[in-house]
């Protein structure tokens, strides 16, 4: 270490050179950083769950692309009125052009635009031509058939009853799931060339616009944060610029058709039977020009409501009704084509369906895609409002303490390149800001500030010893003393976060492995910056009474913390022991949470509308029950259909809806009920499963339904059986109660129950069941976190226990060093249990920080009395002296961790709020630990932290002679 | 008079190169429609549908007669279920339809959407119902060699009624003036194409043997064979009437 300081300031040139070119690349890195809010971000890859769940995804539908919008009127206006559903209509019309794609249409209005605006594109690549579809490629069983039936080439076989499909195993998860399965556009981006545009009015384009375009150029116009314009308004180049980018976007997500499922009160459909004939039933029929006419009257609106309370599966689905069984408000629910990453559309989407969310409607929209939306836009929200705080709050404290230009702006730049140049690596190896990895960079700040204040502080310390050395030598003996420590604490930091790198919650281990890396950097830089900086600046006049009157405050704690180790020792002993009893029992009453409801305040838009829906329409998030009938075809037979009835009625019955918050299912079962009553004159009686496959079989031949994708199921069927008709999808909706939320742990236990009671029932224990979904992934997760929690506190508390005693050669200094932390770790998690904080992802990250930050104060305070002994003092005198050489820079950099720290808690999730104020909690707790519990235990029970042990190996290892710990005259 | 014979050669000239006997669009579609037309038939069907890895096989047997502009089918499916359709058509009006479930159980079904697939295959509704000449209006935009037979290339678009399709190109054979290919477009885009093969003359009326319904895509197809057809055989009135069910 000395020789790093020595270089630093022997060649400070050259050190800044680094420094600048390290930026540089950092600089590079910056700006691919990218945010991800999804549980994908968080899963483990290689866990079986998370794969089936990507096979589900392929097979059935992406559940975690579900979002359900509650329809309900604005003030002053019915649900069930001519305005409503003429704004209603608009809306649905625009997101169908998502799902039906009209080339001749889209082609036409992108040459419009183009035109307007005397637009070009510039020549792309050609695509690919479309595959030869020749009558060459012939199915073996085409082959066979031209055979016995044309005459056509080779031998006759003998005509099979059963055609023969090829099998294979859907669920083998060896196989990584492909990209060939994601939605795909018709064509490349076209890139465009805008060097001879000609300034448009926002009126002419409505001018050459259909109704349709224009309608999409307002959402486009909002999703762009443009406007509001009036219509003789010129658009600017750069606008013209992102209408048309946007524009071709939203073209290419429609020529992928990229709505899958829209089921919505106002296109829906459904079959109607009587007792002469069965018939399809449009809700809202069109007329032969395609347009739909809403209701206007009294009596058709009844017809309207008939035609949707006929099918008994609508309910809650379609409408949602009140006590006196009236219908209170519509729902409409969108599942999307499986793509990488839907941020994009879904934002699109949001922006169409917010854009009718005003009078007569009143639109709150729900599901995975609406949390994640918001997730994405608080965490930005949040390192926006983070990083100028937390760097005015170190700044302050570096005020605090050295009250000098020079003492705050040094630290201050070490500290935020330190933070830059994590943040940059992170972008260079692609890792994402997820809700945890977005607590780093305060972190850092919060982190480093206490090397650069160390570092600094010793400088001041030591301008005595500079002013008589000179300044090259004094500097390098001043700046290695310091650095070495530095170095210690850096490290069991270091080690503290790396431990978080054996959980399986990706993100966590992200964060882990970049707060250690950044940490590192942190030390590197300060010890780099700070020495070559000071090599080129005037050495500052030393002035004892300045130094003084800058400390008074904190020399009072310390006097006080000081009198309370020497006189009381026994009584510090004594109540530690029994706080940490009484705050044992508070970790047993722990609980996981990782739904994202728990991380938004009661108040805000999320909280509430989920709240809503739940209550109107059974829940916003989707488990996935899959249930296996072992042969292909399998769930044509009436008997596994009813059982799985049976199932369903179970999950839904009074006891389980209450207690686990199922709240609604949906199931192929469905379909063929429906078909059932509507073949039986609409009779309720028959909205169950047929007795006879053969009628199951008929039904499905009869529902013609369309098969875009062409994989052998109809389109309404997918998100609910595969293409073999082997494995049955229940999608179970869960949701919140009024007096109950929605919460993992009751997921979960939900899912045991569900289990329990599979394996018990005598039909359905033969069958092999899966469950996937985001709730599942939530409960993974909860279990990943605790495993992954305990595991790295007790990795992590070993490692530091090793490295004191490598350090010391001595077991009773590295027992005694985890005192200070352990106690603080009961303490702030008794509390937890006590106040009902439950332990999610962001709190997971509480005992890596603060054991890795806490036990610097232990290390720093430890090594101080040591060396104290090490020069003859006794005991307590070594405590007193320790107080007054190390106590000092404890307690500035703990106040600059808990401020840094305390800057969480503005965030806009309620998790990393309480992580602020428990990391801030526990930061005071092991300060006070190291200042009092550390030095009483030591003295009371004479502990001998001085002596070593002599033995080859530790001789082997010698900690002390790297980190330079036997030199007296390296003091702390 | 040396004028009037010079002219006269001329003009037999004129008349006698192709070019002056160049068909429109509409003309060669007449000749299409005035092809020979069974009044009875009793046909043994095959259909295979391929989507993905899934492929079904379904067996039905089709008779069908015309009363003046009127057709009455009946479509009995012996695999892989037993049931049977009766439908009447008639110009200008939606088809009447009964469907008799396996179970024996019989429902009058209103006309299926047009655009909706005939039993879950690649074929919709519009693909098997009679054609109107006289809906659409046609183009000729060239000509082109499919599987060795010289055809015309006609654009077809419908002026009347639903359209299931924005435009259709047919290839007429120009001998025969039998289709050989449809080309189908939905909304713009080329989705689907249908390929007769094996196009024999059975009691003098043209019958493709085979008839792919495929997907531009590449991601499945339908084909209909007609293993047996007897044209004009004695079909009672019986078989196609709501009763017989």
């Amino acid at each position: 270490m000395r020789r790093w300081i020595e270089f630093n300031v022997n060649h400070p040139g050259i050190t800044f050179s680094i420094l600048l070119i390290f930026t540089i690349l950092a600089a590079i890195g910056f700006n691919r950083l990218y945010f991800d809010s999804s549980t994908e971000a968080l899963m483990p890859k290689e866990s079986i769950t998370y794969k089936l769940g990507q096979r589900a995804k392929e097979i059935f539908i992406d559940s975690r692309t579900f979002m359900l919008t509650a329809i309900e009127p604005a003030k002053g206006y019915k649900l069930f009125s001519e305005d409503t559903f003429s704004a209603l209509n608009a809306l649905v019309s625009e997101i169908e052009e998502l799902k039906n794609f009209d080339k001749e249409l889209e082609d036409k209005r992108l040459a419009a635009i183009m035109k307007a605006g005397n637009i070009s594109v510039v020549s792309n690549k050609p695509d690919k031509k479309e595959p030869a579809k020749t009558e060459e490629k012939k199915d073996d069983l085409e082959s066979e058939l031209d055979r016995e039936l044309l005459g056509e080439g080779g031998n006759t076989n003998s005509l099979k009853n059963k055609a023969p499909v090829k099998t294979y195993n859907i669920w083998d998860v060896s196989h990584p799931v492909s990209d060939k399965f994601y939605a795909k556009a018709i064509r490349k981006r076209n890139k465009y060339s805008f060097e001879k545009y000609d300034p448009v009015e926002l009126g002419t384009l409505i001018k050459i616009l259909d109704a349709g375009a224009w309608k999409q150029l307002k959402t486009v116009l909002r999703y762009n944060k443009m406007g509001p314009f009036q219509k003789n308004h010129i658009l600017t180049k750069d606008e013209y610029k992102d209408i048309l980018d946007t524009w071709e976007t939203v073209y290419l997500y429609k020529s992928m058709e990229i709505v899958k499922s829209f089921v919505n009160p106002i296109s829906g459909e459904d079959i109607a039977g009587t007792e002469m004939e069965l018939k399809p039933v449009s809700f809202i029929p069109k007329d032969e020009k395609g347009i739909r006419h809403v209701p206007k009257s009294e009596e058709e609106f009844q017809m309207y409501k008939e035609r949707l309370l006929r099918n008994p599966s609508f309910k809650n689905a379609l409408y949602s009704i009140d006590d006196r069984g009236h219908i209170r408000a519509l729902a409409m629910s969108i599942v999307l084509r499986p793509l990488e990453d839907h941020f994009e559309i879904f934002n699109y989407l949001y922006e169409i369906i917010e854009k009718y969310n005003k009078a007569p409607l009143v639109l709150t929209q729900a599901g995975m895609p609406v949390f994640q939306k918001f997730i994405k836009e608080y965490m930005k929200k949040d390192l926006l409002r983070f990083m100028p705080l937390v760097v005015l709050v170190v700044i302050f404290t570096f005020f605090l303490n050295f009250r000098s230009f020079r003492g705050v702006i040094l630290p201050t730049i070490s500290v935020l390149l330190g933070t830059f140049w994590t943040l940059g690596f992170m972008g260079l190896f692609n890792i994402p800001i997820t809700l945890v990895v977005n607590m780093l960079p305060p972190l850092l700040i919060a982190v480093g500030s206490s090397y650069a204040i160390h570092i600094y502080n010793q400088y001041i310390l030591d301008r005595e010893l500079i002013q008589r050395e000179g300044k090259r030598s004094g500097l390098i003996q001043s700046m290695s003393r310091i650095s070495i420590t530095v170095m210690l604490a850096a490290l069991t930091t270091f080690v503290g976060f790396m431990t978080l790198t054996i959980n399986q919650v990706t993100s966590l281990r992200d964060f882990g492995f970049f707060a250690a890396a950044g940490t590192f950097i942190a030390m590197l830089i300060s010890s780099a910056l700070i020495p070559s900086s000071l090599m080129l600046m005037k050495l500052i006049p030393f002035d004892k009474k300045r130094v003084k009157q800058s400390n008074y405050a904190v020399n009072i704690i310390l006097n006080f913390f000081n009198r309370l180790t020497v006189k009381h020792s026994k009584f510090v002993v004594i109540t530690s022991l029994i706080l940490i009893i009484i705050f044992s029992f508070g970790i047993t009453k722990i609980k996981v949470e990782t739904s994202p409801l728990y991380q938004f305040k009661k108040d805000s838009y999320l909280y509430q509308s989920d709240i809503r829906i739940s209550e109107l329409f059974n829940g916003t998030v989707l488990m996935n029950l899959i249930i296996d009938s072992g042969a292909q075809n399998g769930a044509k037979d009436p008997g596994f259909l009813q059982l799985i009835e049976e199932i369903r009625k179970w999950i839904l019955s009074d006891g389980n809806r209450n207690k686990y918050l199922f709240l609604h299912t949906l199931s192929f079962g469905d379909v063929i009920k429906r078909m059932n009553k509507a073949m039986n004159n609409e009779n309720p009686e028959f909205s169950t499963i047929p007795d006879e496959r053969s009628t199951i079989t008929d039904y499905l031949e009869l529902y013609s339904g369309e098969d875009r994708n062409s994989d052998g199921r109809v389109d309404t069927f997918e998100q609910f059986i595969d293409p073999q008709y082997r494995y049955v999808n229940v999608l179970i909706r869960v949701g919140s109660l009024k007096n109950k939320l929605f919460s993992t742990s009751i997921n979960a236990e939900g899912q045991k129950r569900i289990i329990d009671y599979l394996e018990k029932h005598p039909a359905a224990k033969k069958y092999k069941y899966y469950f996937v979904g985001e709730t599942v992934n939530f409960t993974i997760l909860s279990d990943l976190i605790v495993r992954g929690q305990i595991l790295s506190v007790l990795l992590t508390l070993l490692i530091v226990l090793l490295v004191i005693f490598l350090l010391f050669k001595n077991l009773h200094a590295g027992l005694i060093s985890i005192i200070p932390i352990s106690t603080s770790i009961i303490l702030v998690y008794g509390i937890m249990g006590y106040l009902n904080i439950p332990l999610d992802i962001p709190k997971a990250l509480l005992a890596a920080i603060a054991i890795g930050i806490g036990v610097d104060d232990t290390i720093h305070m430890l090594k101080t009395i040591r060396l104290n002994i090490l020069k003859g003092y006794s005991i307590e005198e070594s405590i007193n002296l320790s107080y007054r050489e190390a106590g000092m820079a404890i307690v500035y950099t703990s106040i600059a961790l808990i401020l840094g720290f305390s800057v969480l808690m503005l965030s806009e999730f309620v998790p990393v709020f309480y992580l602020g104020w428990l990391v801030a909690s526990t930061m005071i707790a092991t300060t006070i630990a190291a200042l009092v519990l550390l030095p009483s235990v030591i003295l009371l029970l004479k502990i001998p932290v001085d002596r070593e042990c002599n033995s080859v190996i530790l001789n082997f290892i010698n900690f002390n002679k790297f980190f330079q710990l036997d030199n007296r005259s390296n003091g702390g | 008079m040396k004028n009037s014979i010079f002219t006269s050669v001329i003009l037999t000239g004129l008349l006698l190169t192709p070019e002056a006997w160049a068909l429109t669009g509409r003309q060669i579609m007449e000749k299409n429609d005035r092809l020979k037309k069974p009044r009875t038939s009793i046909q043994e069907s095959v259909l295979l549908i391929i989507k993905g890895y899934a492929k079904t096989k379904k067996t039905f047997k089709g008779i069908s007669k015309k009363y003046g502009k009127k057709t009455r089918k009946r479509i009995i499916f012996s695999y892989p279920t037993r049931m049977q359709f009766l439908v009447w058509d008639e110009p200008g009006r939606d088809s009447i339809q009964w469907v008799k479930l396996s179970s024996g159980k019989v429902r009058k079904i209103a006309s299926s959407e047009k655009n909706k697939p005939w039993v879950n295959s690649h074929f919709y509704n519009e693909d098997i119902s009679e054609r109107n000449i006289d809906d659409y209006k046609y183009k000729l935009i060239g000509e082109a060699t499919i599987n060795g037979t010289a055809c015309y290339k006609v654009e077809s678009r419908k002026k009347r009624g639903v359209k299931v399709y924005s435009k259709g190109i047919i290839y007429v054979g120009k001998k025969d003036f039998v289709i050989r290919r449809i080309e189908l477009y939905e909304r713009g885009r080329h989705t689907k194409t249908l390929t007769l093969y094996k196009i024999e003359k059975i009691s003098g009326i043209y019958t493709p043997r085979k008839g792919v319904m495929e997907r531009t895509d590449g991601k499945g197809k339908s084909i209909l064979y007609i293993k047996s057809v007897r044209y004009n055989v004695p079909v009672s009135d019986h078989q196609l009437k709501r009763e017989s069910f």
